[in-house]
């Protein structure tokens, strides 16, 4: 991984873009992003920019690590009542 | 088919108790192989022992005793004791002392804020395990109406270690809280979490408060449906002048 990542962020079904720059963050918050997983819970704050593909995203100035996901997060296509992976409910 | 009083010889030991109204041993005893010719004759003393040669086949009336060799009895020894170490052995060095060490990774490390909750009677946890609105839905402990008390007193002696506040072993002021005396693993997370609120909410009074990189809930200003409903239609040059900065909040569903 380098100095910056792209990664999807899911609330409420929806999907929204977010860009981690090790400049932005610093040297701390980059390295809490390396550790998160699919699934975790986390709090960005920065300001909305467009990618070169058209893409609405957020400029992460900020990360919060808020829950770490204990359980897998089922496969593409697979619905578990269990989870809100699928179903994308996460709030 | 052999006669009764006729063994032939076997790798075994059977001595049976002899009953006291049983008439004496008597002394002849004969072969299978070549009865009648060959006979074997123990010796019947006058004052009423008998000898016995162990090296022949001999028997009696409850009384069975078969030749066994010396190599086997040794090796009955030798098994029993090598079986013994081996079963001490395997408790000793294996199944304790590597379950405990695994139960120590995964509840040290992995759930190290729940403080061993699971194995109360109460788990301590809020009955929606979420704060209300405005808040991300992230699992918080409930804290005891009592408790609210504890607030407006002075925090304990604390440590700092690394810029980082660090209070679990904090005492309790005596008398403050039965609740939290009744769980005091869970009362040390509390109150360690409530030192760590209010340090974050002196030093953000102050000016002087850095990016919270672990919490448990964060003030969003918008959802992601909103932000998208807002600012999907916008341009690049409409973001950029003036810039909008947003908080938001979520689960994290793909790196690219």
């Amino acid at each position: 991984m380098g100095k910056a990542g792209f990664a999807h962020l899911q609330q409420d079904g929806q999907r929204l873009q977010i860009y981690v720059k090790k400049d932005a963050v610093g040297d701390v918050g980059f390295e809490v992003y390396k550790l998160l997983d699919l699934g975790d819970h986390i709090g960005v704050s920065g300001y909305l920019f467009r990618t070169r593909t058209g893409e609405l995203t957020v400029h992460v100035e900020q990360i919060t690590f808020l829950s770490k996901d204990l359980l897998p997060c089922p496969r593409s296509g697979m619905v578990s009542p269990m989870s809100n992976c699928a179903t994308g409910s996460a709030t | 088919m052999a006669e009764p009083g006729i063994t032939n010889s076997t790798a075994s030991i059977r001595i049976t108790t002899p009953k006291l109204h049983c008439r004496p041993v008597r002394a002849a005893f004969t072969r299978s192989s070549d009865m009648g010719r060959n006979l074997f004759i123990s010796r019947l003393s006058a004052c009423g022992q008998f000898v016995l040669d162990f090296l022949k086949p001999v028997t009696g009336s409850r009384v069975e005793i078969k030749t066994v060799k010396l190599l086997q009895i040794l090796n009955a020894f030798e098994g029993g004791r090598t079986e013994r170490g081996l079963s001490v052995e395997g408790v000793q060095h294996n199944a304790l002392e590597q379950i405990t060490q695994r139960h120590v990774v995964i509840f040290g490390k992995g759930l190290e804020n729940f403080d061993q909750a699971l194995f109360h009677a109460h788990a301590g946890l809020h009955r929606s395990t979420s704060i209300a609105t405005r808040h991300s839905c992230v699992p918080m402990y409930q804290v005891p109406v009592e408790c609210q008390a504890l607030e407006a007193q002075p925090a304990p002696r604390t440590a700092m270690a690394g810029g980082l506040l660090y209070n679990r072993v904090s005492v309790f002021p005596s008398g403050c809280c039965a609740q939290l005396a009744r769980f005091p693993a869970k009362g040390a997370y509390w109150h360690s979490t409530r030192n760590l609120r209010t340090k974050a909410r002196e030093a953000e009074a102050d000016g002087s408060a850095g990016p919270a990189l672990v919490s448990d809930q964060v003030r969003f200003t918008h959802t992601v449906p909103q932000i998208l409903a807002e600012y999907s239609d916008q341009t690049a040059e409409q973001m950029e002048n003036p810039r909008v900065t947003v908080r938001v909040a979520g689960r994290i569903m793909a790196f690219a």
